[in-house]
């Protein structure tokens, strides 16, 4: 009883300091943010809202977060729509190479990411392609998609594979039956998938720093801005803006998550939350 | 045998033909020459150990398995290009895959989305199926949060509703206790009667084939073993894996003395003595078998002294080995004697008999007398 309490007690303290190490920086943003000072340190000197006008008024950072979300949405809704044909096939069907090739496409999870945008580069250049933001969400798809496949997986494999059997069997066509009962029992999955997606690829800097050519995207923005101490605040409010932004769409994914899981009665096979 | 009902179905048309059909995946021979025909209005069983092919023969009638040879045939006409979406067939999974994001009512009428008929005709027949399976006022219910017997009846009415010419079942009754199953067998008895439809019911169990089916098809490793109707497949297996398979046979080793006119023999039966079968009691033995056996039914003997009278014609001395109390039956293991008065070398044999109220039962270790009749025995060489 003593020691469980000792125990408890020692653990609880090592968990507070655990929390405080990972949070502790993130809650100094939106503190920074708000605070009328050019330097970041204490004291605080007074409160303000002027480096968001400023930022609001940054013509590059508004193409850089353009940038970004367009890269973000595109390759999270790429990644997600390969990510369920390959999930499928490989909680579907056994074929032969199925090992290695879904081996294959999980690498890029473990391959170093400087590999990944160096190999790109040197073939879209060898092939004359046009660095652009194009070639990012081509990249950004590489390397979400596993994440989504690892996800979708496991969405498609505790699906029961009657299911569909039974939606054919009943005169629907292969494609309507995955519309309407496939798709619909792994949405929690696809939206998580895309979630992690999104988030993956919004806040990647080494493969977007290698094939974005001149655009900015807002991890090499942010980046090339931190040179000049002036405009440090101002990427306060930009950290404390995505810091919410993240917060909201975690949130909404839950909530998407646990509302279908409760229409479906299923069981939780893990979320995001 | 003596079913009026079986009798009919014998001079009905053919629903379902299997010629010669073959299934292998990749260098597994999982059906191997499949001849069957099931008969409109037949309560069908393929029986047989898990492995044996028997749900992929199902699979290949459902259109779910290609076939590597030969040809299946539904209602007189060719399945080879016919999908499974387009074959007059519905199943009935073992997992009943109830689509759990719909209500029951959209489970039900899942079916008649393609169907052209107005809204309100195909909600009238909706709330028919939900009526037929005992579902009445269940149509709004979430289809997750049914039981296993309720989920059941959903499945069975969403298949039913699109009155099709054969229903398939795949141990539909394996994931229900006990009580559960057996209610829900006389229920598919009785709604098979009711509706008219073809039941295909595939299952391991065979209590419940010998319970529901008009005939069943026995299966081994991709084959046919015997396809009957239930009293014969138990009375006379045609061979001893049937015999073992279906309820409970005990085996004696015997010896060929020699053939008799008719194709019968006579054999010296351990525990038994000398008995002449005709070729009607005659059974195919298993491969690896060890010489010729006879095997007989638990309850085909009768212990004297019980208080149960008997008419069979001979009688041996026995010694009670164990005694298992089941309150209405009990079974009791017997070693038989042999020529020499005393117990024969052989495996305790089991036999039953129903108890009689105020009668004691026999104790272990005592001497006691059977009653039996060639008329029950079968050979298998």
């Amino acid at each position: 009883m003593r020691s469980g309490a000792l125990q408890g007690g020692g653990l609880r303290i090592y968990a507070l300091l655990y929390l405080l190490f990972l949070y502790a920086p993130i809650l100094l943003l939106p503190v920074f943010a708000f605070n009328s000072g050019t330097i970041i340190a204490f004291p605080l000197k007074g409160f303000t809202t002027d480096w968001f006008a400023q930022m609001w008024a940054d013509a590059t950072l508004r193409r850089a977060l353009t940038n970004s979300l367009t890269i973000a949405v595109s390759s999270s809704i790429f990644a997600t729509c390969l990510g369920i044909f390959a999930a499928r096939a490989s909680t579907r069907f056994s074929f032969r190479g199925k090992g290695p090739i879904m081996g294959f496409i999980m690498l890029p999870m473990v391959l170093p990411e400087i590999i990944v945008a160096m190999s790109l580069l040197v073939v879209l250049l060898g092939a004359g392609v046009q660095l652009s933001i194009l070639t990012v969400i081509l990249g950004h798809t590489l390397i979400c998609m596993p994440y989504a496949i690892a996800i979708l997986s496991t969405a498609f494999s505790s699906l029961d594979p009657s299911l569909e059997e039974a939606a054919y069997d009943l005169g629907e066509t292969k494609w309507g039956a995955f519309r309407l009962i496939t798709l619909p029992l792994v949405m929690p999955g696809v939206i998580s998938a895309l979630l992690i997606s999104f988030t993956i690829s919004l806040d990647e800097f080494i493969i977007a720093f290698f094939l974005a050519g001149n655009e900015p995207t807002l991890p090499t923005y942010i980046f090339s801005q931190l040179r000049f101490p002036a405009l440090i605040p101002m990427i306060m409010a930009l950290g404390t803006v995505l810091v919410a932004l993240s917060i909201v769409l975690l949130a909404l994914g839950e909530y998407f998550r646990r509302r279908s899981l409760a229409k479906t009665g299923g069981k939780n096979t893990g979320g995001l939350l | 045998m003596s079913d009026t009902r079986y009798d009919r179905l014998d001079s009905a048309p053919a629903m379902i033909e299997a010629r010669d059909v073959h299934k292998y995946y990749g260098e597994y021979h999982a059906l191997r020459g499949i001849d069957l025909t099931i008969r409109e209005g037949e309560f069908f069983s393929l029986l047989g150990p898990s492995g044996c092919g028997k749900t992929t023969l199902l699979r290949t009638i459902a259109g779910f398995e290609d076939i590597s040879s030969g040809a299946v045939l539904i209602d007189g006409k060719h399945m080879e290009d016919v999908p499974a979406n387009k074959r007059p067939t519905n199943m009935v999974f073992q997992s009943y895959a109830i689509f759990p994001h719909l209500t029951v009512a959209q489970n039900v009428a899942f079916g008649l989305r393609r169907d052209p008929r107005p809204r309100e005709e195909k909600a009238k027949l909706v709330e028919e199926a939900l009526n037929m399976v005992g579902l009445k006022g269940y149509g709004a219910r979430a289809a997750h949060a049914l039981s296993g017997g309720q989920r059941q009846r959903v499945a069975l009415a969403r298949a039913l509703i699109l009155k099709p010419k054969v229903l398939l079942l795949d141990e539909p009754l394996s994931a229900l206790d006990r009580k559960m199953r057996e209610q829900m067998q006389v229920e598919l008895i009785k709604l098979q009667r009711q509706v008219g439809i073809t039941f295909v019911l595939v299952t391991h169990d065979q209590e419940e084939a010998l319970v529901m089916s008009d005939r069943i098809a026995v299966m081994f490793e991709g084959q046919i073993a015997q396809l009957d109707g239930p009293e014969a497949l138990y009375a006379r297996p045609a061979d001893r894996r049937v015999a073992d398979f279906i309820g409970v046979m005990n085996f004696l080793p015997a010896e060929i003395l020699g053939e008799t006119a008719g194709g019968g023999v006579r054999v010296s039966v351990a525990g038994l003595g000398e008995v002449e079968l005709p070729a009607s009691q005659i059974s195919r033995a298993n491969p690896d078998d060890d010489g010729p056996t006879v095997g007989f039914r638990p309850e085909t003997m009768t212990l004297i002294g019980t208080g149960q009278t008997h008419n069979q014609a001979r009688e041996t001395g026995a010694t009670i080995d164990e005694v298992v109390y089941y309150g209405d039956m009990t079974y009791y293991d017997l070693r038989l004697d042999g020529p020499d008065g005393r117990p024969a070398q052989h495996r305790p044999v089991r036999i039953s008999m129903r108890n009689v109220f105020g009668r004691d039962v026999q104790d272990v270790g005592s001497r006691t007398r059977v009653a039996w009749s060639p008329g029950s025995l079968v050979l298998f060489r």
